[in-house]
């Protein structure tokens, strides 16, 4: 994993001097640029560090841990350049530094492999969903904690590039260096990870909503209750 | 059927790096045409993009005023002490 940044001192609070030491009008101004850097992402940084932790404590810690280390390698941010790549890069950093030390993550082979899961398909599959009409009507009996119960159940690795992709919209490239590892690893990360995550939701669906599964369900099992 | 037409399975193993916009120009043509002639990789098609888009909007959590509030509170402290 690449870790482009470097670490900071151990004294939290104390600032790094630059290289060269500029004016006090300069420094007012990378003042009041990084302000208006964070506030323009920081519902972003903040939504993806509550998905990340999974509570609000946690999230606001890593939250601030990002700003910190931010604020200390913003000497490195060539204006102009992806701000908020660079900031979800700092976040990320912080988190996986986090986690590494509250944790020990379990092999990747030991995720179960869901195969080729389409949630589309499942629908099609389901006798009393095909009769409710459009597809997408299905997504009316999902709840918007289920979704964000479901999404926060995906292993750590896949988690990370799920909400990179499809919450923050990040391109494949960017997640490579985000994250520091191979695009190949992303994209195999992302489609196992939006498989276990379309599977959760059907499991939602079933088991909340008492939807049979498959083709060979009953069709007189009783029809999902709103 | 010309040799570059699309089964759907082919379709499908190639929709969500469609819809990342991540494919090239050729392949992405081979999708289009695709969908132009499948009602039903059409219909996957279109549940993928709206569940993708629900998935975004239930995980979107604007950082509350009070947070908000500790953030800029706490980056004034932190710049002013340079400078």
């Amino acid at each position: 994993m690449g870790k482009p940044l470097t670490k900071p001192e151990p004294e939290c609070w104390t600032v790094h001097q630059d290289a060269g030491t500029p004016g006090r009008g300069d420094a007012l101004l990378r003042r009041k640029r990084f302000e208006e850097m964070v506030a323009q992402h920081l519902d972003a940084l903040y939504a993806a560090a509550l998905r990340l932790t999974r509570n609000r404590q946690d999230a606001e810690d890593l939250l601030q841990e990002t700003l910190l280390k931010a604020w200390r390698s913003y000497h490195t941010f060539e204006e102009g350049t992806n701000a908020r790549a660079w900031l979800f890069r700092i976040l990320m950093n912080a988190h996986i530094d986090r986690y590494r030390k509250a944790t020990r993550e379990p092999e990747l082979s030991d995720v179960e492999d869901v195969g080729e899961f389409y949630l589309y398909t499942k629908v099609q599959e389901s006798e009393q969903l095909r009769g409710v009409g459009d597809p997408e009507k299905l997504l009316e009996r999902i709840m918007e904690h289920e979704v964000r119960e479901a999404l926060e159940s995906l292993p750590e690795h896949f988690r990370r590039v799920v909400i990179l992709a499809d919450l923050q919209g990040f391109s494949y490239k960017e997640i490579a260096d985000i994250l520091g590892i191979p695009v190949g690893t992303v994209m195999s990360r992302l489609f196992r990870g939006r498989r276990l995550l379309q599977r959760k939701l059907w499991d939602y669906v079933r088991t909340h909503h008492r939807i049979s599964e498959g083709p060979s369900a009953s069709s007189e099992a009783r029809v999902a209750k709103g | 059927m010309g040799a570059s037409e699309l089964d759907c399975r082919e379709f499908t193993q190639r929709l969500w790096t469609f819809l990342d916009g991540e494919l090239d120009d050729g392949s992405c043509q081979e999708l289009q045409a695709h969908l132009e002639r499948c009602p039903e990789c059409w219909k996957h098609y279109r549940f993928e993009g709206v569940l993708r888009a629900f998935v975004r909007r239930c995980c979107q959590e604007p950082a509350p005023e009070s947070v908000r509030r500790r953030v800029i509170r706490f980056i004034v402290r932190l710049t002013a002490r340079e400078g």
